[in-house]
């Protein structure tokens, strides 16, 4: 018997290969094609593949008796004591953007990889199908969306939750740069699981946090659910269950939760922007739960807690404004998230609604006139050491912000705006290579903690200066690190106010407000000589 | 001269164009003790205390189960 079955793509193969019924299959009976045909995963993987809007896959190759240690390990804690026999191999399906045949196939995988590059770059990544009731979606690497000839220069797409993963396909390997998905099962996992397993799928690239499969994700949550009810079959992860769940693989949670004081609620769409924005740059999804609506009643829509994790964002260029009071976020610019919902799939677009607390999505789109969601909660997983927290930064540079509006007023040829990134300080060094050669000597030279927070300040699109803070510091501290000045003429105005006027440090609402008044004043520190001259310190 | 820092469309040429045409800086007489500057100081305690609260987990969130 083969050890796989080719066909060409279309839906009702999609559906088929999905359900486990196809010829030779090692799969399921527990689906039908027509119960994959009424899932949302499968209206989203059509599209996601499709020629004229997705990937353009043409042809598929379902590989049978596939073992996938994730399903094995759920297999073995839950579905091996069920009375029903419920396999535990299932069928890996793979996807190309070329056309061939068997034979075709079967001449190329014997041949070195490198005489068929253009056959291995059609490969468009695989679908695991799960032999299970309904929920068959298993472990899912697929390329992200090629950048399209009608997409502006302008716009880029960052898709920092993105990894390398190495897929075997009959002796070839291939690497594939994508975030793995998982729709849940519904007994070991639910949505929770499945958003802290995508998570840990690129958080587990670093040493100290642990890739677990969905069904330890789970156990290790809670010993009950969170009504006291049994564990397993799951029903729901609460917040402080998704944290500790984190906490077992060794990282820990940043929460922001909405308020019930609709006056105290903070959770925005431009804050959500500044939050996705500042962790990016080290690369660990968040993981966002909203309230979204799941039944198609147009007239009595129910809604419920959803958990999904964020991998990408797009972003376009920012735009000058005139000079104003109100702060300026360059993060304003990110137009759309690219998130894993397992309800749906993966690289899904969840898009910022009119209002500021509506986020449009897929479930939203599934009414007539789309119902948006809203965010109730952002977890943000980070390394224990990394103590400071945005909102630490976000305090101090509005403080900052308004000593400068009070310095310059409405003088600036544009508005003066902000960018908060975490960064790994080798990165940030890294970066400073094209900066002027003085200027990147000293940020290189300077000893830094592995974890910094990088302000930059903007006038208009000119990068004016760059406050580093230590991320590892205590909040009630001082925990400036080093001020980089692009432009000479601000830093020495910066200093000839400070030294004036020691009530700036008013401005600054921090336990140490006198030692960032000083940070700023010293950093800022140059020496006048005669005749107009001077030198930086 | 690139400054492409982690954004990436900037790229900066010049900085002659930081302020308004004619504009000279000069250190001016700031008198803290005016309306002006202590409501603007108030201003920006107030904008900083609700970054303080943003950071405060509601405790009716920790009965929210995500269910979907």
């Amino acid at each position: 018997m083969s050890s796989y079955t080719l066909l060409p793509y279309d839906k009702d193969n999609l559906a088929d290969v999905l359900s486990g019924k196809f010829p030779n299959s090692s799969g399921s009976t527990f689906t039908t094609p027509e119960e994959v045909k009424d899932k949302n995963h499968f209206a989203y993987l059509a599209e996601y593949l499709s020629i004229d809007k997705g990937l353009g896959a043409k042809t598929i190759i379902a590989e049978h008796n596939y073992i996938s240690k994730d399903y094995l390990v759920d297999y073995a804690s839950y579905y091996a004591s069920c009375f029903d026999d419920y396999p535990k191999k299932c069928n890996r399906i793979h996807f190309f953007s070329e056309e061939f045949s068997v034979e075709n196939f079967e001449d190329i995988i014997i041949q070195e990889k490198e005489k068929n590059e253009n056959f291995w770059n059609s490969y468009l990544g695989y679908v695991i199908a799960k032999p299970i009731p309904l929920k068959v979606i298993g472990k899912t690497v697929l390329k992200t969306y090629p950048r399209k000839d009608s997409d502006s220069s302008d716009s880029d797409r960052i898709y920092f939750g993105n990894r390398i993963y190495d897929v075997n396909i009959f002796g070839n390997k291939i690497a594939l740069e994508s975030l793995a998905f998982m729709e849940q099962d519904g007994v070991v996992s639910v949505c929770a699981t499945a958003a802290i397993w995508m998570m840990l799928q690129k958080a587990s690239c670093n040493s100290y946090a642990l890739l677990k499969t969905p069904s330890e994700i789970t156990d290790e949550a809670d010993i009950v659910g969170t009504h006291g009810e049994r564990l397993f079959p799951n029903k729901g992860l609460s917040i402080k269950q998704i944290s500790k769940a984190i906490f077992h693989s060794g990282l820990v949670s940043e929460i922001r939760t909405e308020k019930k004081e609709e006056h105290l609620n903070l959770l925005s769409n431009s804050y959500l922007k500044r939050v996705v924005n500042a962790y990016a740059p080290i690369g660990i999804p968040l993981v966002l739960v909203l309230k979204v609506p799941y039944n198609n009643s147009e007239d009595n829509p129910s809604y419920g807690y959803h958990a999904i994790t964020v991998t990408g964002y797009k972003t376009i260029k920012y735009q000058e404004e005139k000079a104003s009071e109100i702060i300026s976020w360059r993060s304003d610019c990110l137009t759309k998230l690219f998130v894993h919902d397992d309800g749906w799939g993966p690289f899904a677009r969840v898009d910022f609604g009119a209002g500021e607390f509506q986020l449009i999505n897929n479930w939203s789109k599934k009414y007539a006139t789309p119902l948006p969601s809203k965010l109730t909660d952002i977890v943000i997983p980070v390394y224990h050491k990394i103590r400071i927290s945005y909102d630490d930064v976000e305090i101090i540079v509005k403080a900052i912000d308004k000593i400068l509006w009070r310095m310059y007023k409405d003088n600036t040829s544009s508005n003066i705006s902000w960018d908060i990134k975490l960064m790994y300080s080798e990165s940030f060094k890294s970066k400073s290579k094209s900066y002027e050669q003085n200027l990147s000597r000293n940020i290189h030279l300077k000893l830094m903690p592995k974890y910094i927070w990088v302000a930059d300040c903007y006038i208009g699109n000119i990068l004016i200066f760059q406050i580093l803070f230590d991320a590892t510091d205590v909040a009630i501290g001082m925990f400036g690190l080093s001020i980089y000045f692009h432009s000479q003429e601000i830093k020495h105005q910066i200093n000839d106010v400070l030294e004036a006027y020691p009530n700036f440090a008013d401005y600054f609402y921090h336990p140490s407000k006198t030692q960032f008044y000083e940070f700023l004043k010293n950093e800022s520190k140059y020496v006048k000589l005669k005749k107009g001259k001077s030198f930086d310190l | 001269m690139s400054l492409t820092t982690n954004n990436h469309f900037v790229e900066v040429e010049s900085f002659d164009s930081l302020f308004k045409e004619g504009y000279t800086f000069k250190v001016e007489v700031y008198d803290f003790d005016s309306p002006e500057i202590k409501n603007e100081i108030e201003v920006a305690h107030k904008e900083q205390q609700a970054i303080l609260d943003r950071k405060v987990v509601d405790v009716d969130s920790l009965n929210r189960v995500c269910v979907l």
